[in-house]
C-alpha cells in the first residue's frame, strides 16, 4: 500500500512531448492527406502489423468469448501481451542490430531482457506501469487502429467501417493464413482468474522459435521493401485495402496508380502531379512548400539557442544565415500561395490561418519581422507542446517537439507506397526512387 | 528516477499500485482546485488519459477524434468538478468535467483568489475475492496549478498520500482532517449550489481515510473577515506539541507579499516563533549558472518596495546557495523555475522539524493581514500541509542558504496580495438541467444591468438582457428555458467586462453519463450528430460520421473524394445514405418502444428525436450552401428530418 510522500516534481516524461501542430495547420495538412491516402495515419507504414493485428483478433475472441462485453481498457489489455510477443519475436530475429529502424513500439524497454523470459513476463516486457499503459496508444493497435477500422471488411461487414474488434471477413482470412501457414493453434477460452500476460505467454512458447522467419518480422526502413506472402488472408486484405468498392479503397488506389505512372524523381514533383489531376488536392504544393519553410525558419532559430549557455537565446538579429535563406523560400512559397488555386473546403478548414500567415509574412519587409510573425503565429495559432515563445524582443526554447521529424506537415504518400509495395499493388522501385533513404515518420513510442 | 525526491505529479500513487489478480483501480471521482484557469489541453492531452487508463493522446494524424471518443466514454463514469479563479476558455471537455469559479459568497474582503491547489481523487476497484469493492482515496497537496507551464515548466513542492478507505470513521482521523473538511465546506459555499452536491460526497470520503503518522495537519485559508483561529496563519497544526524549538525558519516562495511589522509579528506569533527566527529566502541571480529561480519573469514585475519592506524587517537576509536541492533542480537540463512554496522549520542541529508544502505564498492575503477584534483578513483561498520528517534522508533542508547583505535584483510578484479597497468584481455561475438555464448573479452592486447570450448546440444565440434590481442582496437567480443543450453562455457586464461561461451540466448523472451528447462548441455540433446517429443505429465506430458526412471536417468534403482518371464518381452515393439514415430511424423508433411505460425515457427519446431531426435539417442546409453544393445529399438529409421530427410530433405512434 502507498504511503504518503513529500516531493519536489520531476520534468514530466515522454508523454508530455506530444506530437504537435506548431503552425496550426495540421488540420488543414490532413485533409490533403485524406483526399491522398484515406482511412490511414503517419504511423501506418508497415503491413506486417496488419497481418499481425490480424490474426490476433480472432485468437483474442477465441481466448475471451466475452471479449466485446468487457470495458474497452480490458479489452485491450488481452491484446497487449500479443503485440508486445509479435514486438519480441521480431527483435529475436533481427539478432544484433536489434531491430533499428523497424517499426517495433517498446524495444527500448524491452531489449536489456530479451532472453530473460522471467523478467519480461513478470515485469510487464520491461516496462513501467506509466508505459505499459500508454502501450494501447504507442502500440501497434494504437498506430494501425484506424485502418483496422477503415478498411472495409477487416473489423466489420462488407462496405462498413468496422468497430476495430469484431472479426470481419479480412481478419478472419488472415486468422485462417496463420493456423494454416504458421502452425498457431486456436486458443482454448480462458478458465479461471488468469492474467492476460500469463495466459498468452503460455500459449506462445512453444511456438515462437518457427515464427521467426523474415516475412513474420516488422521491416527495418533500411531494408528492402518485400511484398507479403500469397496467403489467402493477405490477398483479402489486398483487395480491401486498393481493389474494394468503398470510397476509401478507390482514392488509394487512385493515388497507388498515379504513384506507379508517374516518372517523378521525389515526393515534392509527385504532390506536384497529383494536385494536377485531382481538384481537390488543388493548392497542395504550394501549402507544402509555406509550411515546410515557415518550419524550416523555426527549426534554424530553434538550432541557434544553446540552452546549456543561455536560455534566453539569441536575439531575432543573430538570426542566422541558413535562418534567412529559409525566410526568403518562405516569401516565395507565400506568394505562390497566394496566386494558388483553391479546392473548395479549403475555406471551411481554416484557410484564412494559411492567408493570414502569408499574407504576413509576404509584408515583411525584414528577416527579423518576418521572424516575428512566425513566432507569433506559433504562439496564437499552434497546438501541442510549446517550442518557441518570443518575449521582450528575446526567443525563448521551450521545448524541443518542434525539431522532432514527426511534427512535420505530411501527406501518408510514404506510408502509402510502403504499404502498397508490400500489398504487390506497387513495385518497390518507385518507393526507392521517390524516397531513397529517407527515414521513417517515427513517432516517440516506435523506437 | 532513483531519487525519491522527485516524482511526476502527474501520476497518482493508486495507479501505481496495481496488484496482480486484483483489478485495476478505476478513477470514479476527481476534485481539483486552481488558481487561474485550468488548461484544456493540459487535461485533455496529458492528465485525462493517464488517470482514465486511457494511454497517451494520439501521436498521429488521424486519431484525435478517436481519443476524443474515448475520453468522452471514459469520463462517462467518473464524477468530477474543478474549483477554479476563472472561467475557463469555452472547450468540450468541460461539460464533461465542469469547471466553476469561487466568488459567489460575500466575503466582504475585496477582490479574492482562489489560490489553492488540492487535488482528490477517489479510486475503486474490485477487491481479491471477486465480489466486493474496495475504495480509496488520494490527496495531492502542492504548488501546482492546472496549467501547461505548472507542469511543464516549473518546479513544484507537493505532498500525497493514499488510502485504503475503512468502512466506518475514527475519530483519531476525522480530528486531523477537519481543516480538510471545513475547507471544502467553505468552497461549496462559494460555487453554483448546483455543484455542492458533487462536492458533498467527498466529506465522508475523507472521513473514512487513516492519515499517517508524519501528518501534523492541514493548514488552510479561505477568503474573508474571520476569526483569528478558524482559518490562516492560526490554524497552523502542532505549534504547541513540537518537541524541538526551531531555531530558523526559512521561507522560500516564488511571490512576496506587502509586509508590515504587525503583519510579521501576528504570523511569527501564529506559527510560534519569534520574529528573529524567520527568514524569506531569495533566489541568488547571479551564482546559480542556470535560470534564476525566481524573478525571472518578465511580466511579473516586482515593486521594490516589497523587497525593501522585507528588507527592513531584516527578514530576507539569505540567499538560496547553488548547491542546495532546489537550485539543482532534478538533473542536468532542469531548465523549470521554482514555483513551489516550502517553508522548513530547522533546528538548533540544521534538521528540518517541519515542512510546509502547500499554496500559500508568503503573503498577508495568504496568511492573513491582523484585523479588529482579533480578526483576520484573508484574502485567498489557500490550501497547505505541514509534515514532520519522520527519516533522516527527510530532515536535511531543501533550502541551502547563504547570507545577503543588500538587494539589488527585482523580486517577482504577480501575488495575489490584493488590496482590499480593490472592489470584488461581479461574479456569475450558471447550469443547466435539460430543461432550462440557471444563472447566479452576485455581485457588490445595488443594481446591474447585465446582457446575456446564450450560445446553443442548435440553433441561434438566443440574446436576454437581466436588471438586477436594487435591494435584491448579494446574489440574484435568473431562468431561462431552454431545452437544447448551451455551448456557452456569453456574460456582458456592465462596462463592456465580458466573460465567456460554460454551463455545468446538473442533469441527474444516468442522464449525462448513459450517451454522451455532450453540447459543444461550433465544431462540437458534428460531435453530437455522431453520437445520436451512433445511438440510433449507425455502426459503432468512431467514423460513422465520415460515411454520412457528419464528422468535424469540412461537411461538403467528408462524402465526396473525388473523381478518378476514368470519370467513375466514388463519391458517397445518396441511396446509401438515405438507407442508413432510414435505418437510424427505425433505431430510434425501436429504442422509443422499448421504453414501452415508463414515460421519463419516453419523453427522453423523444428529446433526443427533436434534437437529432434538427442537426440534420442543419446538415442538410449545410450541404446546400456549400461552395461544391450536393443537392441530392441534401435533400435526403432533408427529406429524413422531416420524417424524424413529423415521429417525434406523433404523440401516438413513434
Amino acid at each position: 500500500m502507498p504511503s504518503g510522500e513529500l516531493f519536489l516534481t520531476a520534468p514530466p516524461d515522454g508523454a508530455m512531448r506530444r506530437r504537435s501542430d506548431p503552425l496550426g495547420l495540421r488540420l488543414i495538412a490532413d485533409r490533403y492527406a485524406d483526399v491522398i491516402a484515406p482511412g490511414m495515419n503517419a504511423r501506418c507504414t508497415d503491413a506486417h502489423w496488419l497481418l499481425h493485428l490480424g490474426w490476433m483478433l480472432p485468437m483474442l475472441h477465441a481466448a475471451r468469448p466475452d471479449l466485446m462485453d468487457l470495458e474497452p481498457a480490458d479489452r485491450y489489455a488481452w491484446l497487449r501481451p500479443l503485440e508486445l510477443l509479435v514486438v519480441r519475436c521480431g527483435l529475436l530475429s533481427f539478432g544484433a542490430s536489434h531491430g533499428n529502424g523497424a517499426q517495433l513500439p517498446g524495444r527500448r524497454a524491452m531489449l536489456p531482457y530479451l532472453d530473460d523470459t522471467h523478467h519480461l513476463r513478470r515485469e510487464r516486457f520491461g516496462m513501467s506501469q506509466h508505459t505499459w499503459q500508454r502501450y494501447r496508444q504507442a502500440g501497434a493497435y494504437g498506430a494501425y487502429r484506424t485502418m483496422l477500422r477503415r478498411i472495409s471488411g477487416f473489423t466489420g461487414l462488407e462496405g462498413q467501417e468496422g468497430d476495430g474488434w469484431t472479426v470481419g471477413r479480412v481478419a478472419a482470412a488472415l486468422g485462417q493464413d496463420a493456423i494454416d501457414h504458421l502452425g498457431l493453434k486456436r486458443p482454448m477460452s480462458v478458465d479461471g482468474k488468469r492474467s492476460p500476460v500469463e495466459y498468452w505467454w503460455d500459449w506462445w512458447r512453444p511456438r515462437w522459435d518457427g515464427l521467426a522467419t523474415s516475412w513474420w518480422r516488422p521491416l527495418s526502413t533500411k531494408e528492402r521493401v518485400n511484398p507479403l506472402p500469397s496467403w489467402p488472408g493477405v490477398q483479402a486484405l489486398r483487395t480491401a485495402f486498393a481493389k474494394g468498392q468503398d470510397a476509401d479503397a478507390h482514392a488509394r488506389h487512385w493515388t497507388i496508380e498515379r504513384m506507379a505512372a508517374s516518372r517523378a524523381a521525389d515526393e515534392a514533383e509527385l504532390l506536384s502531379e497529383l494536385e494536377e489531376q485531382h481538384d481537390q488536392l488543388h493548392g497542395l504544393t504550394a501549402f507544402a512548400a509555406l509550411t515546410d519553410h515557415a518550419m524550416a525558419v523555426l527549426e534554424a532559430i530553434a538550432k541557434g539557442i544553446d540552452p546549456d549557455i543561455d536560455l534566453e537565446g539569441a536575439a531575432l538579429r543573430d538570426a542566422s544565415e541558413a535562418c534567412e535563406r529559409a525566410i526568403v523560400a518562405t516569401q516565395k512559397s507565400a506568394r505562390r500561395w497566394r496566386d494558388a488555386k483553391r479546392p473548395g473546403w479549403l475555406l471551411a478548414m481554416g484557410s484564412d490561418l494559411v492567408d493570414r500567415l502569408a499574407f504576413d509574412v509576404m509584408a515583411a519587409r525584414r528577416p527579423e519581422q518576418a521572424v516575428r510573425v512566425l513566432l507569433d503565429h506559433h504562439r496564437e495559432h499552434g497546438h501541442g507542446a510549446p517550442w518557441l515563445s518570443l518575449h521582450a524582443g528575446r526567443i525563448h526554447l521551450i521545448s524541443t517537439v518542434g525539431s522532432q521529424r514527426s511534427t512535420r506537415y505530411a501527406y501518408r504518400l510514404w506510408q502509402l507506397g510502403r504499404l502498397a509495395t508490400q500489398l504487390r499493388l506497387l513495385s518497390a522501385e518507385v518507393v526507392a526512387r521517390l524516397w531513397g533513404s529517407v527515414e521513417p515518420e517515427m513517432d516517440a513510442g516506435d523506437d | 528516477m532513483t531519487d525519491e525526491s522527485w516524482q511526476d505529479i502527474c501520476v497518482p500513487l493508486m495507479l501505481r499500485d496495481q496488484a496482480a489478480g486484483i483489478g485495476p483501480w478505476r478513477l470514479r471521482r476527481v476534485l481539483l482546485t486552481t488558481f487561474g484557469q485550468p488548461d484544456h489541453r493540459l487535461l485533455t492531452d496529458h492528465l485525462l488519459p493517464l488517470w482514465l487508463g486511457l494511454g497517451r493522446p494520439p501521436e498521429a494524424d488521424g486519431d484525435a477524434a478517436e481519443h476524443r471518443l474515448d475520453l468522452l466514454g471514459a469520463l462517462g463514469t467518473v464524477d468530477g468538478v474543478i474549483i477554479a479563479d476563472a472561467h475557463p476558455a469555452p472547450g468540450w471537455l468541460w461539460h464533461r468535467l465542469p469547471c466553476v469559479r469561487t466568488g459567489m459568497a460575500k466575503h466582504g474582503i475585496g477582490r479574492i483568489a482562489q489560490h489553492a491547489k488540492l487535488w482528490l481523487f477517489a479510486f475503486e476497484r474490485i477487491a481479491a475475492d471477486g465480489k466486493t469493492t474496495e475504495s480509496a482515496l488520494e490527496i495531492c497537496v502542492s504548488s501546482t496549478n492546472l496549467s501547461w507551464d505548472a507542469v511543464h515548466g516549473q518546479t513544484q513542492a507537493a505532498w500525497r498520500f493514499a488510502s485504503i478507505l475503512d468502512p466506518t470513521p475514527r475519530r483519531r482521523d476525522v480530528r486531523k482532517a477537519e481543516p480538510l473538511l471545513r475547507f471544502l465546506d467553505a468552497l461549496r459555499a462559494d460555487v453554483d449550489p448546483a455543484i455542492s452536491e458533487r462536492i458533498q460526497p467527498w466529506r465522508s470520503l475523507i472521513s473514512r481515510c487513516t492519515w499517517p503518522d508524519d501528518l501534523v495537519g492541514f493548514v488552510a485559508s479561505v477568503p474573508g473577515v474571520r476569526t483569528a483561529d478558524a482559518w490562516g496563519a492560526r490554524t497552523w497544526p502542532g505549534t504547541a506539541k513540537r518537541k524541538r524549538e526551531p531555531t530558523c525558519v526559512r521561507v522560500l516562495t516564488p511571490s512576496l507579499g506587502m509586509w508590515t511589522d504587525d503583519c510579521v509579528k501576528n504570523w511569527c506569533d501564529a506559527v510560534n516563533i519569534s520574529p528573529a527566527a524567520l527568514s524569506v529566502v531569495r533566489p541568488g541571480l547571479a551564482d546559480l549558472g542556470r535560470p534564476p529561480l525566481l524573478s525571472w519573469r518578465p511580466s511579473w514585475k516586482a515593486p521594490e518596495v516589497q523587497l525593501r519592506a522585507l528588507f527592513d524587517l531584516n527578514m530576507a537576509r539569505e540567499r538560496l546557495c547553488s548547491s542546495s536541492k532546489i537550485a539543482q533542480g532534478a538533473g542536468a537540463g532542469d531548465a523549470r523555475w521554482f514555483h513551489g512554496k516550502v517553508y522548513e522549520f530547522i533546528d538548533a542541529s540544521g534538521r528540518v522539524i517541519e515542512r510546509y508544502v502547500g499554496s500559500a505564498n508568503f503573503s498577508p492575503a495568504a496568511w492573513g493581514r491582523p484585523a479588529r477584534r482579533r480578526q483576520v483578513a484573508i484574502s485567498n483561498y489557500e490550501f497547505g500541509v505541514v509534515i514532520r520528517p519522520s527519516c533522516r534522508s527527510e530532515c536535511t533542508p531543501w533550502i541551502d542558504v547563504k547570507p545577503i547583505r543588500q538587494f539589488k535584483e527585482h523580486a517577482a510578484s504577480r501575488d495575489t496580495d490584493t488590496p482590499e479597497t480593490e472592489p470584488s468584481p461581479p461574479w456569475s455561475g450558471w447550469t443547466w438541467n435539460g430543461r432550462e438555464i440557471i444563472g447566479q448573479i452576485a455581485t457588490a452592486a445595488t443594481s446591474l444591468h447585465v446582457e446575456v447570450v446564450l450560445h446553443r448546440a442548435v440553433g441561434k444565440p438566443l440574446r436576454r438582457r437581466i436588471s438586477v434590481p436594487p435591494g435584491t442582496g448579494n446574489t440574484h437567480r435568473v431562468t431561462f428555458s431552454c431545452a437544447t443543450p448551451v455551448v456557452s453562455i456569453e456574460v456582458v457586464w456592465e462596462g463592456g467586462l465580458r466573460e465567456t461561461v460554460v454551463p455545468v451540466d446538473v442533469r441527474p448523472h444516468q442522464d449525462r453519463s448513459a450517451n454522451i451528447d455532450a453540447p459543444g462548441q461550433q465544431v462540437d455540433q458534428s460531435v453530437l450528430l455522431r453520437f445520436l446517429l451512433k445511438q440510433y443505429g449507425a455502426w459503432d465506430d468512431g467514423d460513422s460520421d465520415k460515411r454520412l458526412g457528419a464528422s468535424d471536417d469540412d461537411p461538403r468534403e467528408s462524402t465526396a473524394v473525388g473523381i478518378d482518371a476514368h470519370g467513375v464518381d466514388y463519391s458517397q452515393s445518396w441511396l446509401v445514405v438515405a438507407r442508413q439514415l432510414g435505418e437510424v430511424i427505425d433505431g430510434w423508433v425501436t429504442t422509443q418502444a422499448a421504453a414501452g411505460n415508463d414515460a421519463k425515457q419516453v419523453e427522453h427519446h423523444r428529446g433526443r428525436g427533436r434534437l437529432l431531426a434538427e442537426l440534420m435539417s442543419q446538415k442538410a442546409e449545410q450541404l446546400r450552401l456549400a461552395e461544391s453544393a450536393q443537392p441530392l445529399l441534401a435533400m435526403v438529409w432533408s427529406t429524413m428530418a422531416e420524417e424524424l421530427h413529423m415521429r417525434c410530433a406523433d404523440r401516438r405512434r413513434p
